[in-house]
């Protein structure tokens, strides 16, 4: 049937830039990548025509809207989609993954690339990762330094490098691990004193030293 | 009837001992103190069985008080674990709870200071919290006794029921991934494993007893293996701060953010911990304390003194010159004067040192002397140990449980005896104020000068030559400053004292009888032919270089059972009473009537082993016989040493 | 000086005068003391007295000394928190307490101690001159005009919440 054939080809050897591109996704991908547009649209309740627009495989979008609809993410009347509270949830979260590796992978030259990679890695990267990755961002050009040569009065956490297995422990129950924020009160030439969650420690240089921070 | 288990747990200086008081009645010992209650202490509301767990900030094996609570918990699998909370620090106090209920074990939360925090215009939702947590939270304030009846009330129904199975805590999904392979490997392993997510988790963790326990068991390598191929190298970090973020969540939900307000600590570190005036200071209050201690005891003594005489003239006039008489008067009353006599000392002491650890300031004080105390190689805790060895050494030594490197503790206790304890101030003043007179005084704090630099002498030599290498790392958490309950410090006072009469008193008063025996019998001889005589006259020999004589040398020996014996055992020798002006006299012509000689002996006092009482917590807290011996030894040889060197000295010059 | 209406001015303002009275009392017991070490040596050497010379506390060179330096630091102290009153208000004020804390320790310590020679002379039914002498001593009056301190800090929240030394609660 020459029509339809044409149609693929055409897709293919004419692609224009589109936010959103459905064609070769799996089924989670394309759950992800629908409720994301919802919620960045922000049009409730939204045209299941506009989906379509962007999807021409409807039979594929039929079975994806029906598991989401079976997953509870949302509800569908009259040809449009309602979200529940699961699916903004998700959505949000799917959002909020898509602008952060978008921001991290941010080219001056060539912005489509850091959407197109958002775009693909938004689906494999856990929220996990992406929180590495925004630390990663914040952190890619400081210099940390260790407790003890440092002298402003407030710092964050960057590493913590003990050999011994029971002070890592330990700093780890008392509040200090990489991400915190400590303040600096007090300062020896053998000691300190910080304040880690509300309560106050005295530490002295050998423990000092072993505790990387960035300001 | 069947006991139900339930134990206590929490960060240090939560309240929890005040807590096990108020539900237990029993009168436990509370510092502001870390590491203070390592032993655990047990007690009971009604039926139930309470144990009170050390003050730990988290649970893992590598640390001896995390490791006594875990295992507690799960060998013993108390019915319910009663988690003690500080309401002013939220967020970290929390962190232990997230790793109880990881056990799976059922908790109770307490909110405890809710005082402090409203103070601090805290205010949280603990109904909120309690659903976040999944337990009940009850807000308290202990020290007022608040909240404690409704606490009593939550512990005997929740123990009644069966706990149900609540939600895990999720980690994020990555982690969670991972977690669950690892559960089916352990599930795997061990068809009725109790909790393999806990397992699951601590094998992410590389939790090392959970790991050599799995080690020891058949195919045990084999699950680890598999294990490891799943674990990631920084997982105890993302576990850790998965548990952080959540509990971040759960605060933010639940407590109210304030204003600004006033940080009163902080604002009084300013002057105490001050670079150029913290040191100062605090050997202003140590002054003070010791001021404290020596002047206001003194009428008390003299009460003691005067019963006892009173005591002996009314039985005497009594019964006469009999046997028994001089049993009652000469053991008895003598043993227990002997006793009672130095105690206002002990106690007064003790009450300055419990007021300064309620009120927040030996903590302080600890960070102020660890400037110094680091170029000992010493900790500023090592330093609160010999400041305690000034009231008596028994709780001086008892004390460096406090301290984590076997190397420090081992310094510390060994270099506590030469601090000299109040035990040893009757012999001081009866030597000392017989030759010296008005500035007795001056003599005696040169004494105290001369253990103090033995002892950092000491360290120093042990530092650099026997345990080499730096000192261990010094972390120590500053608490809010207090104002002291009075009833508290009264406690705490009495706990250290009560301690040391237990030790001491009992081994002081056997001695006082057996001298008594051994200076009357055979009955009706000279002095110089009693037994007693008989004793010095074979011991005396080993000191003839130091000029002492048979009586000082019976003095020294009865010393060594418990100072305290000193004095009285020369009353007895000399045939007069403690309290006579003339026995320093008498005590002085045994020694050659020269000062020198005196001094020597003062020095010789101050040096060796303090008593049997301080031999027994050195092996207790030790655990060797080689250092004991060794602390015993030394001990002797450096007092020798010394006073001989005085002599010499003295000899020079005077 | 903001006033709140809730007596924050009187109180301030009262420890700004403390700050000021502490500073001369403290430096005449300091010179008194030094002075007392010229004037009771002589004494030393030639009394007879008590054998038990401990439980004394004026005589003695040595106790002159110590409680000469005390008075000193306590002068420096206050010195330090006047001189920063400008700079570092909070560092002025906390210094100004903590000496008064100090003082009101001591204070309380000589209380204690005068209290127990007394008992003491009364049981061995010895009459020491010094219970009439130190019947007026300046530590008691110090003792009394850093007594309101106390009032002073139970107040804190009101009375130092706007001081620059505050800190956000972070729970």
């Amino acid at each position: 049937m020459p029509r339809r054939r044409q149609r693929r080809f055409g897709k293919r050897t004419h692609q224009k830039f589109r936010n959103y591109d459905y064609s070769h996704q799996n089924i989670k991908e394309l759950q992800e990548d629908i409720l994301r547009m919802i919620v960045e649209k922000g049009i409730q309740p939204f045209p299941i025509p506009e989906i379509i627009k962007h999807c021409e495989n409807t039979k594929k979008l039929g079975r994806v809207l029906d598991l989401m609809e079976q997953h509870l993410f949302i509800t569908i009347k009259d040809s449009h989609i309602f979200l529940t509270q699961k699916g903004e949830t998700y959505g949000m979260i799917i959002a909020k993954k898509h602008q952060a590796i978008e921001s991290a992978f941010l080219n001056p030259i060539s912005p489509v690339n850091s959407h197109k990679i958002a775009s693909i890695l938004e689906h494999s990267l856990s929220s996990r990762a992406i929180e590495q990755l925004i630390f990663m961002q914040h952190t890619k050009n400081i210099k940390s330094f260790p407790l003890d040569d440092y002298n402003l009065p407030q710092a964050t956490i960057y590493r913590i490098t003990f050999d011994s297995e029971k002070l890592f422990y330990k700093m780890i129950s008392l509040g200090i691990y990489p991400g915190q924020r400590i303040e600096i009160s007090h300062q020896n030439n053998n000691n300190q004193i910080i304040k880690v969650k509300n309560s106050r420690f005295a530490i002295d240089r050998f423990i000092a030293r072993n505790i990387q921070v960035i300001p | 009837m069947s006991e139900q288990n339930v134990a206590l747990i929490g960060n240090p200086n939560v309240g929890k001992t005040v807590i096990f008081n108020a539900l237990t009645g029993s009168k436990a010992h509370v510092a502001n103190w870390p590491g203070v209650t390592v032993e655990k202490k047990t007690g009971k509301l009604g039926d139930i069985l309470i144990t009170d767990l050390p003050g730990t900030y988290s649970l893992t094996p590598t640390a001896l008080d995390d490791l006594i609570a875990r295992n507690f918990i799960l060998e013993e699998s108390p019915k319910v674990v009663i988690d003690i909370i500080d309401a002013t620090n939220l967020e970290r106090n929390l962190y232990l709870g997230l790793l109880l209920k990881e056990i799976g074990v059922p908790v109770i939360f307490v909110l405890n200071m809710m005082d402090i925090a409203s103070q601090k215009k805290i205010d949280i939702d603990y109904k909120k919290l309690a659903e976040f947590l999944q337990s009940p939270v009850i807000p308290t304030t202990a020290i007022k006794n608040e909240g404690i009846e409704e606490l009593k009330k939550i512990i005997t129904e929740n123990i009644k029921i069966e706990s149900e199975q609540n939600d895990p805590i999720l980690y994020p999904e990555e982690l969670e991934e991972r977690i669950t392979r690892i559960q089916n490997l352990v599930k795997g392993f061990s068809k009725n494993s109790k909790n393999p997510r806990w397992i699951a988790i601590k094998l992410m963790e590389l939790d090392e007893k959970v790991t050599e326990d799995i080690k020891n068991q058949p195919n045990g390598e084999n699950l680890l293996n598999s294990a490891s191929q799943i674990v990631k190298e920084d997982d105890r970090i993302s576990l850790a701060s998965a548990r952080y973020s959540y509990i971040k969540d759960i605060v933010n939900a639940c407590v109210k953010k304030t204003a600004k307000v006033f940080d009163s600590s902080e604002f009084l570190d300013n002057f105490f911990l001050n670079k150029y005036f913290g040191i100062p200071i605090f050997f202003v209050i140590m002054w003070g304390i010791f001021e404290f201690t020596f002047s206001v005891a003194t009428p008390l003594m003299t009460l003691v003194e005067i019963i006892q005489e009173w005591l002996g003239t009314i039985i005497i006039n009594g019964l006469g010159e009999t046997l028994f008489s001089s049993f009652l008067v000469g053991g008895l009353i003598n043993g227990f004067g002997s006793i009672f006599i130095f105690l206002p000392n002990i106690f007064l002491m003790f009450l300055g040192i419990s007021f300064l650890e309620d009120s927040g300031y030996l903590a302080r004080a600890a960070f102020v002397m660890d400037r110094l105390m680091y170029k000992l190689g010493l900790h500023g805790r090592s330093f609160v140990s010999m400041l305690l060895g000034f009231g008596c050494n028994v709780p001086a030594i008892m004390s460096t449980r406090a301290i984590e490197s076997e190397d420090d503790r081992i310094i510390t206790i060994m270099v506590n005896q030469n601090m000299s304890c109040g035990a040893r101030l009757p012999v001081y003043v009866l030597i000392g104020g017989a030759i010296w007179k008005n500035s007795a005084g001056s003599i005696i704090f040169s004494l105290y000068f001369i253990g103090i630099v033995l002892a950092i002498g000491i360290a120093l030599i042990f530092r650099k030559f026997i345990f080499k290498g730096k000192r261990s790392p010094f972390i120590l958490e500053l608490g809010d400053y207090r104002s002291p309950t009075i009833k508290y410090t009264l406690i705490h006072m009495w706990e250290r004292g009560r301690e040391f009469i237990k030790k001491a008193g009992t081994i002081i008063f056997i001695t006082i009888v057996i001298m008594w025996i051994l200076q009357t019998f055979p009955l009706g001889a000279e002095i110089n032919d009693s037994y007693l005589y008989k004793v010095g006259e074979f011991f005396q020999p080993i000191f003839n270089p130091l000029n002492f004589g048979v009586i000082a040398v019976i003095g020294l020996i009865f010393g060594f059972i418990a100072k305290e014996v000193v004095v009285s055992s020369f009353g007895l020798l000399l045939g007069v009473g403690e309290g006579a002006a003339n026995l320093g006299q008498l005590i002085v012509q045994n020694l050659g009537n020269s000062p020198i000689i005196a001094y020597s002996y003062l020095v010789f006092v101050l040096l060796y082993t303090p008593c049997v009482a301080v031999i027994g917590a050195v092996y207790k807290e030790t655990g060797s016989k080689k250092w004991t011996i060794i602390s015993v030894v030394y001990a002797f040889v450096l007092a020798y040493l010394m006073a001989f060197l005085v002599q010499l000295i003295g000899g020079v010059y005077f | 000086m903001r006033n709140n209406g809730n007596g924050n001015n009187s109180s301030l303002r009262y420890l700004n005068i403390i700050v000021i009275v502490n500073i001369i009392f403290s430096f005449s017991i300091f010179l008194f003391e030094i002075l007392a070490i010229w004037i009771d040596i002589p004494i030393l050497f030639a009394s007879e007295g008590d054998p038990f010379g401990v439980s004394e506390f004026s005589g003695n060179w040595f106790d002159h000394i110590i409680k000469g330096m005390i008075g000193l630091l306590l002068t420096i102290i206050f010195i330090r928190s006047l001189i920063n009153y400008n700079q570092n208000r909070s560092k002025a004020r906390s210094f100004a307490i903590g000496g008064s804390f100090i003082i009101l320790g001591l204070g309380l310590l000589y209380v204690l101690i005068w209290i127990a020679q007394f008992l003491d002379s009364a049981l061995t039914q010895s009459l020491h001159e010094y219970i009439w002498y130190s019947g007026f001593r300046l530590e008691i009056v110090l003792l009394i005009i850093n007594f309101p301190v106390l009032a002073i800090w139970k107040n804190k929240f009101k009375i130092f919440q706007n001081i620059n030394s505050t800190t956000t609660v972070n729970v």
